[in-house]
């Protein structure tokens, strides 16, 4: 068997080429990067990327080629834009987040085995009032914090541990 | 990381929380405000908390600061009081002799086949992870070319890079790029911006700051933003929103019998 496999060979060639680049290219001249500027706020751009994939969605019932072109020249235009730092950042989660929020809005989001797991987690915790007194129990977490957040947002808000888990991963993307 | 913002949006796992509250911990400046959050970081995961305690001690190495020092030790006592009165230490004692036994098995030039085979991906999904090189890239600049505590972490976080490449050729089941992969990737975003200054600074800039820019945005577009059933991506073990969408598909993904839910 092969140690390193076609994927890991890519990436690492990728990475060198370009680390190599960046080592031998002459000094620059000291002019200012390229700025791209909008003739519109810089605001309307997540508005454009979510109108472009819903008209996607609504025409082939899933996202295409126009989304993925828009998302990424949208974020492209951001990182190069002359605004302050802080307002591109923002901009730019705004453009992530209304895509996200456009997906959900049609496929309940994708969980791997450890967000199921934290999530029934939480479930039993609320059933069993206690976190470490139900059957998913995990020796690398004797103090469940994740499953314990879930629980209090449910709790608190009332909404399903499923639909707890979304809004913490929406809330930390914010 | 960028590529990964959606991913840990979609899947909120014990390492993100981990990782977030320890680097708002490092933000925070009052010492009373940062212990509760140190210790919220170590009970949310013990492989993020030896990170952390790694690059707090790098940190200190490099600065010698008190803040730094107290942190250091905070931390330290937490993190040894938790280990020990808790199962924590048997699950951390293995973790730490994968990443050993990683290295050695590099060393007499051995794959170890542990566990789990990994799932084949196609080549393409190696984009996705071209965030990465932008990431290491600018990494390498900061180690190189940068100033005061920013070339330490530079170093310590492309060092655990490097180990993450190696464990996930060498040894896949460990995995790795999720317990040092993950953390030193995020701080090295946050060096990033300083990474593109050096090259600003120093280089050719007006190309090649947009050579890595369109990089990561296409790495980023590739890996986490294609719905289920788009003609672009069959793939649903790279990191994009096209996995087991629900309990019951986890479960048949398991038997790799993938059949996206139609909920249309």
């Amino acid at each position: 068997m092969n140690h390193i496999s076609m994927n890991l060979l890519l990436f690492a060639e990728i990475t060198i080429s370009l680390a190599l680049i960046a080592l031998l290219l002459p000094p620059g001249n000291g002019t200012r990067p390229v700025i791209v500027r909008l003739p519109v706020s810089l605001w309307a751009l997540p508005v454009a990327v979510y109108v472009i994939a819903e008209a996607e969605i609504i025409l082939f019932k899933h996202t295409g080629l126009g989304y993925v072109i828009a998302l990424s020249l949208a974020l492209l235009i951001t990182a190069l834009a002359d605004e302050k730092p802080a307002k591109k950042v923002a901009v730019a989660t705004a453009i992530v987040g209304a895509s996200l929020v456009q997906l959900y809005t049609l496929y309940v989001p994708s969980f791997g085995n450890d967000t199921w797991r934290d999530i029934i987690w939480a479930a039993q915790a609320l059933q069993a009032g206690h976190v470490t007194e139900t059957a998913v129990r995990h020796s690398a977490y004797p103090f469940p914090m994740v499953p314990l957040e879930y629980a209090l947002m449910s709790l608190m808000s009332g909404l399903d541990p499923v639909w707890a888990s979304v809004v913490t991963g929406l809330l930390y993307l914010v | 990381m960028a590529p990964l913002a959606v991913m840990w949006a979609a899947g909120y796992i014990p390492q993100v929380y981990s990782l977030t509250v320890f680097l708002t911990a490092f933000l925070v400046g009052s010492a009373l405000l940062r212990i509760p959050l140190l210790a919220a970081g170590v009970f949310g995961h013990g492989g993020v908390a030896t990170w952390m305690m790694l690059t707090t001690a790098a940190l200190w190495i490099s600065k010698r600061g008190r803040e730094t020092a107290a942190m250091l030790l905070n931390l330290i006592i937490i993190f040894a009081a938790y280990a020990i009165y808790t199962s924590l230490l048997y699950a951390l004692s293995d973790a730490y002799n994968s990443v050993v036994e990683t290295v050695l098995a590099l060393l007499r030039g051995e794959k170890i086949l542990a566990a789990t085979a990994p799932v084949s991906a196609p080549p393409t999904s190696s984009l996705g992870n071209l965030a990465l090189s932008v990431l290491a890239v600018s990494g390498l600049l900061v180690f190189l070319h940068g100033r005061g505590p920013a070339r330490a972490l530079a170093f310590l976080s492309g060092i655990f890079l490097v180990i993450a490449y190696i464990g996930a050729s060498v040894f896949p089941a460990a995995d790795l790029t999720r317990y040092l992969g993950l953390p030193s990737a995020s701080m090295l975003v946050v060096w990033a911006p300083y990474g593109f200054q050096l090259i600003e600074r120093k280089r050719l800039e007006r190309f090649y700051y947009i050579v890595l820019i369109v990089v990561a945005i296409t790495g980023f577009v590739y890996s986490g933003v294609f719905a289920p059933r788009n003609p672009y991506t069959g793939n649903p073990y790279t990191f994009s929103l096209s996995g087991p969408v629900s309990y019951d598909e986890l479960i048949f993904s398991m038997f790799r019998v993938f059949s996206p839910m139609a909920l249309l």
